[in-house]
């Protein structure tokens, strides 16, 4: 068993960097920490970073997992080799790049890119960003599944990952107390399908919706609140038609919570009433 | 000094009374309680009624407020007469027809209809609604004023009504514990300007936003969030252009409160960034 301690980051590329990096710290309101060979390093909470953007394929996904020691990373390894899974084991230089002080990197069925990492960079300085968007701490991600019962079963086989709620096959997953820190959505291609930041209180995610709303960006779905998590919501579209969400009071789970069925339909990802403009939670 | 104990209830002249009463048990999610010559009685809280409908008017607003008792009742007829405003003891007849069992009426400053009643009715049941809008309470309204500075000094010289904060020139004002029972707007003509109802807590206001919405009901402002009381709302209008209010979370009020002024702008309305409008609390004779 494979254990995940942490969530740590995405690896996303752009197909124009600038303006991905103007919407990231004027609109989400992330803070720009570093740059450095074409990367460009933002967070939303105390840690090194969240999201690394880079000039590229838009649909260049990767999103980094913290392990708790080297042995674990060659546990880790060799766990997936013995599932057959092909694992690479990243050089100092990118692990550099990554600001860990290793990691190895592997593909989940649908071809999700995964970094496990030990010792990513914790910082100094505390998040100071320049918008007032009241986040708190990056959380979790939705990710895209060819086969989310299959990937759900890759997931809590060889790792600490349990499900702790499904909406039709879409599987809501966490390896610690966070209700969900990745959530599996069926499609037919591999990606990061959600960032999701969470924000201090509803009043942020109101005023978030007036602010994105008045500067014409896209909102995707919401505000709204998820019946699953209990948390209040605001999706909406980034550059390269990468969804980004706040949200606040996520739920809290322990060893007793069960798993509870939830039908594939709109009332069951929001208990308001508003409806998704995301395929993936389209009941149609 | 007029020591007003309860907010009570408002009776409306609507156009088409049918309608009417359907939009407030459909839409509101008020509970029908009575109907009796030509009146129907509404709730939504666990009193005998918060709304009294009749065909009429639509201009035709009377606000209740309570007071203690009988003696109550004749020492605000005599101080109200001492103010040289003309007051009319109810009769026995048109106090069962507001379900109380005496009251008073006589117009404020700006001509606005206000019944102070005794003993108004409590209700055996409790509030049960059509519609699961989460409502607790009929908690406020918004009064049009000709002068809010008049009003205000009106309504906190003869009773007990005092001032919890200020935007522009409109007060907000209470005699309890509750942040604003009125909330003054410059008009050129008295009513009401809208209704409130507390609902439990922002799932509801929200809940309430998508559905009304989606009924294709025009909301008037919100969902917001007052920067004055703290509430989170939604205003929308209903039939005969009448303003209802959801929210919830009111802030609570003592004697330690300090009243405090508020501009006139957006950020006064809202500290979420609805778009409010503004006009109604400029009046007629806002230049700007």
């Amino acid at each position: 068993m494979i254990e995940i301690v942490d969530i740590r980051y995405c690896r996303l590329g752009t197909a124009d960097l600038d303006s991905t990096i103007d919407f990231a710290t004027n609109l989400i309101g992330l803070e720009e920490v570093d740059r450095d060979n074409g990367q460009i390093y933002l967070r939303g909470d105390h840690r090194d970073h969240n999201i690394c953007y880079f000039a590229g394929d838009p649909n260049d996904h990767t999103f980094g997992l913290e392990l708790e020691s080297f042995a674990e990373l060659d546990t880790a390894a060799s766990a997936l080799l013995a599932a057959g899974v092909e694992v690479h084991r990243g050089s100092d230089a990118a692990a550099a790049a990554r600001r860990v002080m290793g990691f190895i990197n592997f593909s989940d069925p649908t071809g999700n890119s995964v970094d496990l990492v030990v010792r990513p960079f914790h910082s100094g300085r505390r998040y100071f960003p320049s918008r007032d968007a009241g986040i708190t701490d990056f959380s979790h991600i939705g990710l895209k599944s060819a086969d989310a019962a299959r990937d759900e079963k890759f997931w809590s086989e060889l790792f600490n990952i349990r499900a702790n709620d499904r909406i039709g096959e879409a599987a809501l997953m966490s390896f610690d107390e966070v209700h969900h820190r990745i959530a599996l959505f069926p499609t037919d291609h591999a990606g990061i399908q959600h960032i999701n930041f969470q924000v201090e209180s509803i009043d942020d995610i109101m005023r978030s919706h007036y602010f994105l709303t008045e500067r014409q960006i896209q909102i995707r779905f919401g505000p709204g609140r998820h019946p699953t998590s209990g948390a209040m919501f605001l999706y909406y579209e980034g550059p390269d038609g990468m969804t980004y969400e706040y949200s606040s009071g996520v739920r809290n789970v322990d060893e007793d919570w069960r798993p509870r069925q939830l039908p594939f339909k709109n009332e069951s990802f929001c208990m308001w009433g508003s409806r998704p403009n995301i395929p993936e939670f389209s009941d149609g | 000094m007029i020591d007003v104990v309860g907010f009570r209830y408002c009776r409306l002249g609507t156009a088409n009374l049918e309608e009417t009463v359907k939009f407030a048990t459909d839409m509101i999610g008020l509970e029908e309680v009575g109907r009796e010559n030509g009146f129907v009685y509404m709730r939504g809280d666990d009193r005998d009624h918060n709304i009294c409908y009749f065909e009429g008017d639509p201009t035709d607003h009377t606000l209740g407020l309570e007071l203690a008792g009988f003696d109550e009742l004749a020492a605000a007829e005599s101080a109200l007469s001492a103010a040289g405003l003309v007051v009319h003891r109810g009769t026995d007849a048109e106090a069962a027809a507001r379900r109380c069992m005496g009251y008073a009426n006589f117009k404020d400053p700006s001509g606005n209809s206000i019944d102070l009643t005794v003993r108004p009715f409590a209700a055996g049941r409790r509030y049960f609604p059509g519609r699961d809008a989460g409502i607790d309470e009929f908690s406020h309204i918004g009064l049009c004023v000709t002068d809010p500075r008049e009003a205000e000094k009106f309504w906190s010289e003869i009773f007990n009504f005092r001032t919890s904060d200020w935007i522009g020139w409109s007060a907000l004002m209470t005699f309890d514990a509750v942040h604003h029972r009125f909330a003054l707007f410059p008009s050129d003509r008295p009513g009401i300007q809208h209704i409130n109802f507390q609902v439990s807590e922002t799932d509801d206001v929200m809940r309430s936003n998508y559905f009304l919405r989606d009924h294709q009901v025009r909301i008037q402002a919100g969902p917001g969030r007052h920067s004055l009381s703290g509430a989170r709302f939604l205003y929308f209008y209903g039939p005969d252009e009448m303003i209802y209010e959801y929210s919830c979370g009111v802030r609570m009020v003592d004697d330690t409160w300090r009243a405090r002024q508020f501009p006139v702008n957006d950020a006064s309305f809202c500290a979420w960034g609805s778009k409010p409008d503004l006009s109604v609390l400029e009046g007629t004779d806002a230049a700007e």
